[in-house]
């Protein structure tokens, strides 16, 4: 006979356990994702004090409406919603020119005005910090819309599918805004590496 | 095939979401045009260098901070 492990509890038990009133539940629900929420945010926002208080106020929100989660769905779509619509709702209200962005992406129209400053970034910093700097920096400079969905894609490894359902929109759409910021972040940091600037400076030319 | 026909697979094919004739395509197109090869490889880059990106954590007080929150939201609500 052999000796089974106790089984890791689901999120849906943590969700059960937290509705029942026993607080481990809900603290075992920040532990498996205080991280993941506060990377999404400080992708979104390029900014770790406001990555802070969006990772809080996500939380937040999901305790409070906890109740309203319908038990067999799966969780993490759930909570990554909460944390995108209040990074979207930041975002918007920093009022960044974005509306010219949803023409399709014709020879060099394909770069968004606003151009995160790092002025203040370290001349010196080792190749791979900069190439890392340098996806940040061309992430930051992405519209809303598509930028969510990039980084839902590719730093949090949702499906197609899963990104429909956490923005509400057709699995069609999140091809298309997947398809185009990959394409305007290829321009920019095949800029970068060939060019060996700057993603601003890139911008600028 | 065109480029720009052969290009929606192609973006498709980096998260291997095509049909196995979809991909039979642009690893043909793929073998006879280089820039489209180009393409395929910088935008591989791409992800690979979004896929890479430096996982950060939040600051150590971070659960002390949301659970005072919680606790504070809840007393209040108590009182109310």
């Amino acid at each position: 006979m052999s000796v089974s492990k106790r089984p890791k509890l689901t999120d849906e038990d943590l969700v059960r356990q937290t509705l029942s009133g026993n607080e481990d539940g809900f603290a075992g629900l920040v532990d498996r994702y205080r991280d993941k929420i506060y990377n999404l945010a400080y992708r979104m926002l390029g900014n770790r004090e406001e990555a802070e208080d969006v990772a809080q106020e996500t939380f937040m929100h999901t305790f409070r409406a906890l109740e309203s989660f319908r038990l067999g769905e799966r969780f993490s779509p759930w909570i990554y919603k909460i944390a995108s619509n209040l990074c979207l709702d930041r975002l918007r209200k920093q009022r960044q020119p974005v509306s010219s962005l949803d023409e399709p992406i014709g020879p060099d129209q394909d770069i968004p005005q606003q151009v995160a400053d790092w002025s203040h970034a370290p001349d010196q910093l080792y190749e791979v910090k900069e190439m890392r700097a340098d996806t940040q920096d061309a992430i930051s400079t992405l519209p809303p819309k598509y930028k969510v969905v990039v980084i839902l894609r590719h730093l949090q490894d949702l499906s197609y599918d899963e990104i429909a359902d956490v923005l509400n929109i057709p699995q069609g759409t999140v091809k298309t805004r997947l398809f185009r910021a990959r394409e305007i972040l290829r321009r920019k940091l095949a800029r970068v590496y060939e060019g060996g600037m700057t993603v601003k400076e890139g911008v600028s030319r | 095939m065109r480029c720009q026909e052969v290009y929606k697979w192609l973006q498709a094919y980096l998260d291997t979401a095509v049909t196995a004739e979809e991909e039979r395509i642009v690893e043909r197109h793929i073998r006879a045009c280089p820039a489209c090869r180009q393409r395929l490889i910088e935008l591989a880059r791409t992800v690979n260098a979004l896929e890479e990106a430096e996982d950060l954590t939040p600051r150590q007080d971070f659960t002390v901070r949301l659970r005072e929150r919680l606790k504070q939201e809840k007393s209040s609500e108590n009182r109310g």
